[in-house]
């Protein structure tokens, strides 16, 4: 793919978010465009978050996805990133801003004050 | 010299590294029962887990991807789930058996309580990998598996029938159920996908440049091969021990009575250290290898090399890994039974993660000039057709031989 | 059936090259006492089966002639983990243990 083009789900779904401090923060999981039918489409929004996995997930078993991984709520299980903050796509996808401030890596956040109290962690 | 040093440190630790409880559960029985006929399926296992640890190890380095991300990233949330599910299921079943192992191996040194020794192994082996730095548990448990070279040593002296052996080497086939299990289980002992997952992320931990490549390749290529020396030995020893009054190796005390018959107290005590290493350095491996697997896949922080608090879920992850494979343990499932479905499960599933693997070694989208050239393509999809073949006929053989019974 | 008597076959094949390195002074009391005591478990355990399995009348001499090879197996496999540092002993248990395989092998292939 060369110039202006790029194959989307090749080289931007399912790739790993990194911040703009190097930090690992979830994956791209999902791809929202914006525009109206007979409109160019823009890409817009990167979802990303296992609660965007059921709605990926074959139709009959979208009801346990949603169970097991969560139902898709934007801020608690999914975030929205939006296309903008991205800095660079290589063998990552580099975000401009840091993982706290759009709202990723709660989960590694969260657990983190728990492991903060192991010995030397 | 300095390179030449740290690549036969690197080697020493493969070779240690190596061998875990599926070569000695698999070779043993496969000597005891076929004496020295199955002894060309091991180059075939070696050989293809030197073709994937090296496909897997340039991609890391080249493209900065670890197999679980090129496992999602290639194969999409789907069939990588599939994957996952089934890589973290296997991962804790092999966990379980080498925890199960290690505990075997104290018992027979200390005599104490098994369960006891279960809880004493998950709690050793989770202090080492908290508290001991990666390089550190890779030199530990990769040169005290060293002692595990008692069986080279044995394997000469009990003055085997070179001529047998050497023709064990060359491949034969009997149209049995039994043999054609065991070939599959000696393959799948040394094609173990938890290696294969620990290798490349280590590469990444490591923080491998291209440059380091060649020296990467050559720890892989000669630690494999000279590791693969090691199951050899496994299955002469077996072979001139068990074969001819027909013991049907059962228990890991089995395997070291074989040492022990070589070298008396001396053999059985080196057989034993060497197990213990080879055992609990695949413990942890496999525990790592399984919160690789999740992290990678989930897009969560991972690495030994960072502080516990900054890879929070990574370091949980292989925690509850360890927590689980203790409960498994202490069910009183027997471990030799837990390996032989680790390992015969471990083939089932090993094309999901080495086929997205090779696309992309073979891409130059990621992997540049490094993709791969005529031999590593050649022999990628050789051991992607043979290794379908050894996973859709893994399961069938283990149901129409009761588990290598018969 | 047949499994079991060949499984007793092996336990007795693999108590005789323990008893053999017992006699020659080498090999660890831990480990005669830990594997002993999982080869002895193993042989009650396959005596256990053999006595449980429903069998034809005809087959019921050689089932007991196998449950009592089992009992000598096993009793042993146990004198050798009580006493292991008695040499003479081990030394005849190799002599009987090697002797009861051959006899639990061609039980095995007369079924």
């Amino acid at each position: 793919m060369g110039g202006d083009r790029m194959d989307l789900v090749y080289r931007v779904l399912d790739d790993q978010l990194v911040d703009v401090d190097g930090r690992r923060c979830g994956r791209v999981d999902d791809l929202e465009f914006e525009g109206d039918i007979g409109e160019f489409l823009c890409l817009f929004v990167i979802f990303s978050g296992l609660g965007v996995w059921y709605w990926r997930m074959p139709r009959r078993l979208r009801a346990i996805g949603a169970r097991l991984f969560g139902s898709g709520v934007v801020g608690r299980d999914v975030i929205r990133v939006p296309w903008t903050q991205v800095e660079d796509i290589s063998s990552v996808i580099r975000l401009k801003s840091k993982a706290r401030e759009l709202g990723l890596a709660q989960g590694d956040d969260r657990d983190a004050t728990f492991v903060a109290k192991l010995p030397r962690s | 010299m300095k390179k030449v040093f740290q690549v036969a440190l690197g080697i020493i630790a493969a070779i240690g590294g190596f061998v875990d409880i599926g070569e000695l559960v698999f070779n043993t029985q496969a000597g005891a029962v076929y004496r020295y006929q199955l002894l060309w399926a091991v180059p075939v296992g070696v050989i293809g887990i030197v073709v994937f640890a090296e496909m897997t190890g340039r991609v890391a380095t080249v493209s900065g991807r670890p197999v679980f991300d090129v496992v999602r990233m290639r194969m999409g949330l789907n069939v990588g789930l599939v994957t996952l599910v089934a890589s973290l299921l296997i991962n804790l079943i092999t966990l379980a058996a080498e925890v199960g192992g290690a505990a075997i191996v104290l018992q027979l040194l200390f005599d104490v309580n098994v369960s006891t020794l279960i809880l004493v192994a998950v709690i050793g082996l989770v202090l080492i990998v908290y508290f001991v730095p990666f390089g550190g548990i890779e030199r530990i448990f990769g040169y005290l598996g060293c002692a595990l070279l008692v069986y080279v040593a044995a394997a000469v002296h009990l003055k085997p029938d070179w001529h047998h052996v050497s023709q064990g080497l060359i491949p034969s086939w009997h149209s049995s159920a039994l043999y054609a299990y065991f070939v599959v289980g000696v393959i799948g002992a040394a094609l173990v996908p938890y290696e294969v997952y620990f290798y490349s992320s280590g590469a990444i931990e490591d923080r491998w440049t291209v440059r380091d490549l060649s020296l990467n390749r050559a720890n892989a290529v000669l630690g494999f091969t000279l590791g693969g020396i090691l199951s050899i030995a496994l299955i002469v020893v077996a072979g001139e021990v068990f074969f001819a009054p027909k013991v049907q190796p059962g228990y890991l005390g089995t395997t070291a009575l074989g040492a022990q018959h070589a070298y008396g107290e001396a053999g059985l005590l080196l057989a034993l250290l060497g197990m213990l290493f080879a055992v609990g350095g695949a413990a942890v491996e496999c525990a790592f290898s399984g919160a690789y697997t999740l992290a990678q896949f989930a897009g969560w922080e991972w690495g030994k090399y960072r502080r516990p608090r900054e890879a929070p879920r990574f370091t949980l992850a292989w925690m509850i890994f360890f927590a689980l494979a203790f409960v498994v343990v202490e069910t009183g499932v027997d471990p030799v039974l837990l390996t032989e479905y680790a390992v015969i499960l471990s083939v089932v599933a090993l094309p999901l993660t080495y086929l997205p693997v090779l696309l992309i070694a073979r891409d130059r989208t990621f992997m540049g000039e490094r993709a791969n050239g005529l031999l590593a393509s050649t022999f990628g999809w050789l051991y992607f057709a043979i290794l379908l073949v050894v996973s859709l006929a893994a399961i069938p053989l283990m149901l129409a031989t009761d588990g290598g019974a018969g | 059936m047949h499994a079991g008597i060949e499984q007793l076959a092996s336990i007795s094949a693999e108590s005789a090259l323990m008893a053999e390195d017992l006699a020659r002074g080498r090999t660890k009391t831990t480990f005669v006492r830990v594997h002993g005591a999982e080869l002895s478990a193993q042989t009650e355990h396959e005596a256990e089966k053999l006595n449980d399995d429903p069998v034809a009348p005809e087959l019921k001499m050689p089932i007991e002639e196998a449950i009592k090879l089992a009992a000598d197996i096993g009793g042993a496999i146990d004198d050798m983990r009580v006493s292991p540092q008695d040499r003479e002993q081990a030394r005849q248990d190799e002599v009987k243990l090697r002797h009861w395989a051959g006899q639990a092998n061609r039980l095995a292939e007369a079924l």
